[in-house]
């Protein structure tokens, strides 16, 4: 992964919409942790717009994936990736300078959640006043909107002051899906969002995905098929192979829960019913 | 990165740069000024002349004593104490978290104010007098609390399925932990006792008072007798011209610190710093 | 717990438990035993109001001594905070892989100098050095100086601890919302290491409080309120030190008031400091990832 320091992508850069349907694009992508490989030769496209669930059972190399793209993983010990991954037709392995620029398109939400300990008004400012806005309003108007989004505005529009970490489980994470979406990107990496979450959260949370598709588009890891199946457009099944994950099958979501031609699909998908 | 976040990363590397040349000229000081005065004599002879001539052997053999003793005393009671703060949670038990907080009030009483409470205490109340049994009692106060916490942390380190499968076993509880639990931790003992030896020795103000100033080759327990910092200390403020053999005395005493440190780490104690992220 | 050698071990842990508590009982019994008489023969206001610590007069004057103490720990941290607290954000944030862990090591072996050692260097440098600016040399800035660089190493060790921790909590979560590697650590790492930070602090504090030897060596050791940084002070961790040796009845007890005194400043110190490090109920982060990776 040789520096390419010369490349510098701009926000312009980033938002020019191309023609092709596709926001996201790997080939032959391999993670490896200190020599083991997490998955190997994963090619793979998302489009705009899209729920695309990635499912599997444990230790597939599917948080390490989603962790791939935005590019976080590179702050792990002994982490590195080979292969291409094409942000918007552009690839984003070999940049090494500004990630910040690509992680204020791509937003991610961590499975375990874990808000500053700041007041929850302030998990927002910062990365917002981060981002250059600046404007108290605008500040104010966007914390309320996504509040609401993820239907958390009542809970706590009377207690923005107070700490963020005295919120529930299922509080703090829809906090943090809002306070990734108040930043606008325009892909959202969701590492299985509900599982802290109880069955009503979840619900809120799925709806709020199907709900915002036209604006952003998800790509969410999740153990829950039944999730997968009523959220998704696409789906893509990882598996174990020896000792790392490669991808089984990945194909619109009523192919892979009705008809898929893979046997080894065919049998998760019914272990789980 | 904006002017406010440059000057913040200036003062920073300013800070550090600092640090560094103070504490090498230190170490340097020391290292130039004592060298010269190490050599096998400094080691065997005992001092002279109020600690103008000769060496140190008297010395070392008094502080080498002075912290054993306190070692053999407190390294029981420390383990006791550790069995029972890893086995019941200050939530379940008053008397834990009331031990819990005299460990930690213990931990935290100046050495001097030890000094004075081993002056009452063992020398004067005990009537152990000016003796290495008195320094090394109050050394073994001193220790207690640093002790038990190092025991206990190896202690939670033990899975709990060791444990369970040797009471399986059918063992008593006392086998489970003499045959099984502390052989397992047993480096990491070794290594915590190892830490709380080169805690010792950094003692001078509570060992003034109570093991005393003399510097003779102590013959018994009850013997007084100096240990390497008191002489130290004895050297730069009251011997004229004793700077030399001070700074001797203190080189040798970091020599020590460093193998002493060096042999802890050795033996695995520090916990390996697996960090995961990289920034 | 049926068997006898059951109910032995039991024992022996209680044991083990009692002796701790019976010590530290032992301690304060005997320092009010040994502080006791003085106290009934001056009351406690004597300590404070006194005309000066004249021991052959009965004069027991705990003030000059009491500010000596403050004086000195004051400036100590006045020097010692800004400096470890820039060194340990270099340390954590900015020096990577073999590097920090040499700096580490380098740190422990610093911590565990002994202060006499301090306390000598002090004599051979900072006071021929302050000598110059005013005499004696001796003086409040000398032992401010000294205690710092006792107390720095300590000090960084426990800073840099506080940010590692909060470097596992927050680093990944920052960079992910596309905030820089500096705009995390100054607006989210600094911020939630507060607590550990300042309950470092007043563990050090406490430190400073109650250190005698290397205070002892460059303080210049007269009794007097400092008017400024170059005047010679003495602390009551000196004072005691210094005057136990041929101190006898009412002197000695005083002595041992004064040591009363030290150790409730400790106590106050700690107290004041409950450790508030980041709450468990945030699930701990790094095993949940471990497993799905």
């Amino acid at each position: 992964m040789k520096p390419d320091l010369n490349t510098n992508i701009s926000t312009t850069d980033l938002t020019e919409t191309l023609s092709k349907p596709t926001i996201l694009e790997c080939e032959n992508l391999s993670t490896k942790f200190h020599q083991q490989y997490a998955f190997k030769d994963i090619s793979l496209s998302f489009d705009f717009n899209k729920i695309h669930a990635i499912v599997g059972p444990s230790g597939c190399g599917k948080t390490s994936f989603l962790m791939s793209i935005n590019r976080i993983n590179q702050h792990l010990h002994g982490c590195s990736s080979e292969g291409k991954i094409n942000y918007k037709g552009k690839n984003i392995l070999t940049l090494d300078a500004d990630l910040t620029m690509l992680r204020r398109q791509i937003g991610f939400v961590f499975q375990t959640p874990q808000p500053f300990p700041f007041s929850i008004e302030k998990n927002f400012t910062i990365p917002l006043k981060a981002h250059g806005i600046r404007n108290r309003q605008e500040i104010a108007d966007r914390i309320e909107h996504f509040l609401k989004l993820t239907g958390l505005w009542n809970e706590v529009k009377s207690r923005l002051h107070l700490p963020a970490l005295a919120l529930s489980g299922g509080q703090q994470q829809r906090l943090l899906i809002a306070r990734t979406l108040a930043l606008e990107p325009e892909l959202v990496l969701l590492d299985e969002p509900c599982s802290a979450l109880d069955p009503i959260s979840t619900r809120k949370i799925e709806d709020l995905l199907i709900d915002q598709r036209s604006r952003h588009t998800f790509i969410v890891v999740t153990h829950n098929l039944s999730q997968a199946k009523r959220i998704a457009d696409t789906t893509t099944v990882f598996w174990q192979d020896h000792d790392h994950g490669i991808v089984l099958e990945h194909n619109s979501s009523q192919h892979i829960f009705s008809s898929s031609a893979l046997p080894l699909t065919r049998r998760y998908i019914q272990s789980a019913n | 990165m904006n002017p406010s976040e440059k000057v913040i990363l200036g003062t920073c590397i300013f800070s550090i740069t600092l640090l560094a040349l103070l504490y090498g000229q230190i170490v340097w000081e020391i290292t130039i000024n004592g060298l010269p005065r190490l050599s096998w004599n400094w080691f065997t002879q005992a001092p002279a002349n109020a600690g103008l001539q000769g060496g140190i052997s008297s010395i070392l053999i008094s502080t080498m004593l002075i912290i054993c003793v306190s070692l053999i005393t407190a390294t029981p009671v420390a383990l006791a104490i550790a069995i029972n703060l890893s086995e019941i949670p200050a939530t379940h038990s008053r008397g834990i978290s009331f031990l819990r907080a005299s460990l930690d009030l213990l931990a935290s009483i100046p050495s001097i104010v030890y000094g004075l409470f081993g002056y009452a205490f063992f020398v004067i109340l005990c009537k152990l007098g000016f003796s290495l049994l008195s320094g090394g009692l109050t050394l073994a106060c001193m220790i207690l609390p640093l002790l038990a916490r190092l025991f206990e942390d190896r202690l939670k380190e033990i899975p709990i399925a060791h444990f369970q499968s040797a009471r399986a076993c059918g063992m008593h509880q006392w086998q489970i932990y003499f045959f099984v639990l502390l052989p397992s931790i047993s480096r990491g003992l070794i290594g915590s006792i190892i830490l709380a030896l080169s805690r010792a020795l950094s003692e001078t103000a509570a060992l003034v008072y109570t093991a005393g100033y003399v510097d003779r080759m102590p013959s018994t327990l009850s013997d007084s007798g100096r240990s390497l910092s008191v002489h130290i200390l004895d050297l730069s403020m009251n011997v004229p011209g004793g700077n030399q053999n001070s700074y001797a005395s203190a080189l040798t005493l970091l020599l020590l610190l460093l193998f002493i440190n060096s042999s802890a780490l050795w033996m695995g104690n520090q916990k390996s710093n697996q960090e995961r992220i990289k920034v | 717990m049926y068997h006898l050698s059951d109910k032995f071990f039991r024992l022996s842990q209680l044991l083990g438990g009692l002796i701790a508590t019976t010590i530290i009982a032992i301690i304060v019994i005997v320092l009010l035993i040994e502080a006791w008489p003085s106290v009934a023969h001056y009351g406690l206001f004597h300590f404070f109001t006194a005309s000066g610590w004249f021991p052959l007069e009965a004069e027991y004057n705990l003030a000059p001594m009491l500010t000596g103490t403050l004086v000195i720990t004051l400036g100590a941290m006045f020097i010692a905070i800004p400096l470890s607290l820039a060194s340990s954000i270099f340390v954590v944030f900015y020096i990577h892989g073999v590097y920090q862990h040499l700096v580490t090591r380098l740190l422990e072996l610093l911590s565990g100098i002994p202060s006499v050692v301090f306390g000598l260097w002090g004599m051979i440098f900072v006071v021929p050095a302050l000598l110059k600016i005013k005499s004696p040399g001796t003086s409040l800035a000398a032992g401010s100086i000294v205690l710092a660089t006792m107390l720095i190493p300590g000090l960084v060790l426990m800073c840099m601890m506080a940010f590692r921790q909060t470097l596992e909590h927050f680093y990944l979560a920052g960079r992910s919302l596309g905030l820089t590697k500096m705009q995390t650590v100054i607006q989210v790492l600094i911020p939630s290491s507060l607590p550990s930070l300042s309950s470092a602090m007043f563990l050090q504090t406490a430190r400073a409080i109650g250190e005698t030897m290397a205070v002892l060596m460059v303080c210049g050791n007269i009794i007097q309120y400092p008017t400024s940084l170059f005047d010679p002070v003495r602390t009551l961790s000196t004072n005691a030190a210094l005057e136990m040796a041929y101190a006898t009845g009412d002197h000695r007890s005083a002595l041992f008031t004064s040591g009363l005194l030290l150790l409730g400043l400790v106590a106050i110190l700690l107290k004041t400091s409950r450790q508030r490090s980041i709450p468990e109920n945030i699930a701990c982060f790094r095993s949940r990832t471990r497993e799905s990776l």
